[in-house]
């Protein structure tokens, strides 16, 4: 028992690349579990935040680390960081399902998902439980508004946020310039900046009446 | 002020090159309006700070695990095949090459003879019988044999003369005389 937790420590202290090629040479199932456990929350979170559907997400997600599992032998060059790698099949996966679901899209539906979403927030312990309502208030007209920016705006913000990304490596995934990547941040800040005055505004007016 | 608002943006961002960053500060200090955009910008990428970091659920992580685990296994079986596969070629190759061998050399039994030198052919003779090599480099040309196969060349001496005209071209006709 304590030469297995002695193992997983050891375990912690490696980087992706020497877990990969753990994984990807003996099959060593704790190595990927690890990597999987370190990146999986900013993956999941990024794809959710663009299709705002927890079961489109959870397929999404499943669908980048089956890629992920089959083409790891393949495709994957041991240079480049893994991490990268794999935000580019997720990126790609999420992309392609909001081209083809683009029309279908109504951001303020799925209720039910959401539920589910906001059931899996990390709990907020230290806060009392007026607080913590105000928080999950606050986190959910957030998420709100991000889905209502074009997806080529929601994009850059995210992946800046999740996966902090410069504006070059966000221009070369989503294969732009910097500048139309910067331009693209730009505008989905002052949109954003937009949608918070009209929330503020709206509290106020309900407030006094 | 679009500049303005992105130089801002690289700025919050950590983004931007010194000569841009004096840039930016000064116009924070100097223009009130740079200033307001740049405290609203801020105040708004602050609010993004509280997007949540959520993780997927159990179920999908487990189906992925177990499909870490299987596909290793199969690729690690792949492997085995592929392996073997390469040592039942290279067999195959083996046996196919030698057994030609062995069959060209029962069937012609000179094939590998008529390329090399026995030990008996001490000397080398060309067809024709003019030029007779020897071991020792020693090299004798018997041309009184053959001297009979030449015939002579019978010619006047105005036509030996004609023979040894050089004409120029452009120039006027010069006559070697031999």
């Amino acid at each position: 028992m304590k030469s297995m937790k002695s193992d997983l420590q050891q375990y912690n202290k490696l980087d992706d690349q020497e877990l990969v090629r753990m994984y990807r040479r003996n099959g060593d199932q704790h190595a990927f579990k690890l990597l999987l456990e370190r990146h999986q929350s900013k993956i999941y979170s990024y794809i959710y935040s663009m299709v705002n559907n927890a079961d489109v997400a959870n397929d999404i997600f499943q669908d980048t680390f089956t890629k992920v599992i089959t083409k790891l032998d393949d495709t994957y060059d041991e240079q480049g960081k893994w991490i990268a790698w794999v935000m580019r099949i997720a990126h790609n996966a999420t992309i392609d399902y909001i081209r083809k679901q683009r029309r279908f899209i109504d951001v303020n539906a799925n209720t039910e998902s959401d539920y589910d979403f906001y059931d899996r927030l990390p709990d907020e312990g230290q806060l009392s439980s007026q607080e913590q309502v105000e928080l999950q208030e606050d986190k959910t007209a957030l998420m709100k508004h991000i889905a209502q920016l074009p997806s080529e705006q929601r994009e850059v913000v995210m992946l800046r946020h999740y996966y902090e990304l410069s504006f070059k490596e966000i221009a070369d995934l989503t294969d732009v310039s910097i500048n139309t990547a910067l331009g693209r941040m730009r505008y989905a800040l002052i949109n954003l900046r937009k949608m918070f005055e009209k929330e503020n505004s709206d509290k106020v007016t309900y407030e006094k009446n | 002020m679009k500049k303005i608002e992105e130089l801002c943006i690289k700025y919050l961002m950590n983004e931007t090159d010194p000569s841009e960053t004096a840039h930016i500060r000064a116009e924070i200090i100097d223009d009130s309006d740079a200033l307001i955009e740049y405290e609203s910008l801020k105040a708004t990428l602050n609010r993004l700070d509280a997007l949540p970091h959520i993780s997927p659920p159990a179920y999908v992580t487990s189906v992925i695990l177990e499909k870490a685990r299987k596909n290793k296994r199969i690729t690690s079986k792949l492997h085995v095949i592929k392996l073997n596969k390469w040592m039942i070629a290279a067999g195959i190759s083996f046996v196919a090459i030698s057994g030609v061998i062995a069959s060209i050399s029962l069937i012609d039994g000179s094939f590998l003879k008529s390329n090399t030198l026995s030990s008996s052919d001490n000397h080398w003779v060309d067809k024709n019988d003019i030029i007779t090599v020897s071991p020792g480099n020693q090299t004798s040309v018997t041309v009184s044999e053959h001297s009979s196969k030449l015939k002579p060349v019978l010619s006047t001496p105005q036509e030996a003369v004609e023979n040894t005209d050089i004409k120029l071209a452009g120039s006027k006709q010069v006559v070697i005389k031999p």
